[in-house]
């Protein structure tokens, strides 16, 4: 507000000191150029607003397709460690039929002695993506049974299979014991 | 002497006048049709935004439409099958819209005379004005569901739900697409 009150009183300041030597020239220019200024300072801020309302619904939607990359891979992962397929407590690796890949091999790295993490990765359309990682750590008793296995599964969807500085990761974590 | 200067500093002035003004005019004129501009290109890019918000939208709910298939298959397996069978891409995928308070879905290949998939907004909705509705006449908004059936081992375990939203905004395509992975993790028994 002070700023513009200082601007305001430098306008008045030029037009007097113009009538004050009778000198009125360039003050049609003058004018010009201040309308000019409060025109485009207008318009750009209503482009500078709509901008950013593109910038969000876009970031929305590819949010949203990773997220749904996300959930997918982690109802794969879910379904595949049920009882009936087991896939993630098992020496010989399967593959999971969920994404668009149709058999997406399960790869398996041994942490140590009671931890596993499995994992595969899934592509679905127009690009997006999904890599999980199913994590199983089992606790045994004294006599070495299998008392509880803790599974952790991590799902991280992507909206675009490259790596390029428009690709947003969701991801989607559950854990249980068993 | 001094008449003829005061002449040459008149005659300056004057035509400076005229200078003056005509650039003025130039300057005015070139501000005005660049705001105009700008102004024409943010309003089709806020058409734009708005398309995008609607479709994901729509997009998402044809998704959550054949996910209430999926998690009431214990209730209705019939209707979930018959969902997975007819919406295939070979068929051309499907209309889902909700009638009478339940999902209904039509092959495209079976939709009479209309443009399959077509939405618009449904005015006359009162319990949900801003809600989208089957429209073959002139839908603003096309939505079409297909499915891919997963398959292990020879069994169908589950399926791709690909929910497709395509728009014109302002005369440019605009199309939107979520797929969602659902298993039949609820009739799964053992």
């Amino acid at each position: 507000m002070r700023q513009y009150s200082k601007v305001c009183c430098w306008i008045y300041i030029v037009i007097m000191n113009n009538m004050k030597t009778h000198t009125q020239s360039g003050f049609t220019l003058f004018i010009a150029l201040v309308v000019m200024s409060a025109i485009l300072l207008g318009s750009m801020a209503v482009a500078d607003s709509v901008w950013k309302q593109l910038r969000l619904s876009s970031n929305h939607k590819e949010s949203s397709k990773a997220f749904a990359a996300a959930n997918n891979g982690i109802e794969c992962a879910l379904y595949y460690d049920l009882p009936r397929f087991d896939y993630f407590n098992k020496d010989v690796l399967g593959n999971v039929s969920c994404g668009q890949n149709k058999s997406a091999s399960v790869s398996r790295s041994v942490i140590n002695a009671t931890t596993d993490v499995f994992s595969f990765s899934l592509d679905f359309e127009q690009g997006s993506s999904a890599g999980v990682t199913v994590t199983k750590e089992v606790t045994f008793d004294s006599e070495g049974d299998v008392v509880s296995t803790d599974t952790t599964i991590e799902s991280r969807g992507y909206n675009t299979s490259d790596a390029s500085a428009r690709r947003i990761e969701r991801a989607v974590r559950a854990s249980y014991t068993l | 002497m001094y008449i003829s200067t005061h002449t040459q500093v008149h005659t300056q002035r004057k035509g400076f006048s005229l200078v003056e003004a005509l650039v003025s005019i130039g300057i005015i004129t070139v501000a005005i049709s660049a705001a105009t501009s700008l102004v024409q290109t943010s309003l089709q890019s806020a058409y734009v935004a708005k398309a995008r918000v609607v479709t994901l939208g729509l997009a998402n709910e044809g998704v959550e439409y054949a996910r209430s298939l999926r998690d009431n298959s214990n209730t209705s397996t019939a209707s979930y099958t018959a969902f997975i069978d007819s919406c295939t891409a070979i068929k051309g995928g499907c209309q889902m819209d909700i009638e009478n308070g339940s999902i209904v879905f039509e092959m495209c290949s079976r939709v009479p005379n209309g443009i399959c998939g077509g939405l618009s907004a449904d005015a006359d909705n009162q319990t949900d004005p801003h809600a989208y509705t089957t429209d073959p006449n002139n839908p603003p908004v096309n939505r079409i569901v297909t499915t891919y059936p997963i398959e292990d081992a020879g069994e169908t375990i589950g399926v791709r739900v690909v929910s497709k939203v395509t728009t014109k905004v302002r005369g440019r395509d605009d199309e939107t697409v979520l797929e969602s992975v659902l298993l039949d993790i609820y009739s799964y028994n053992e």
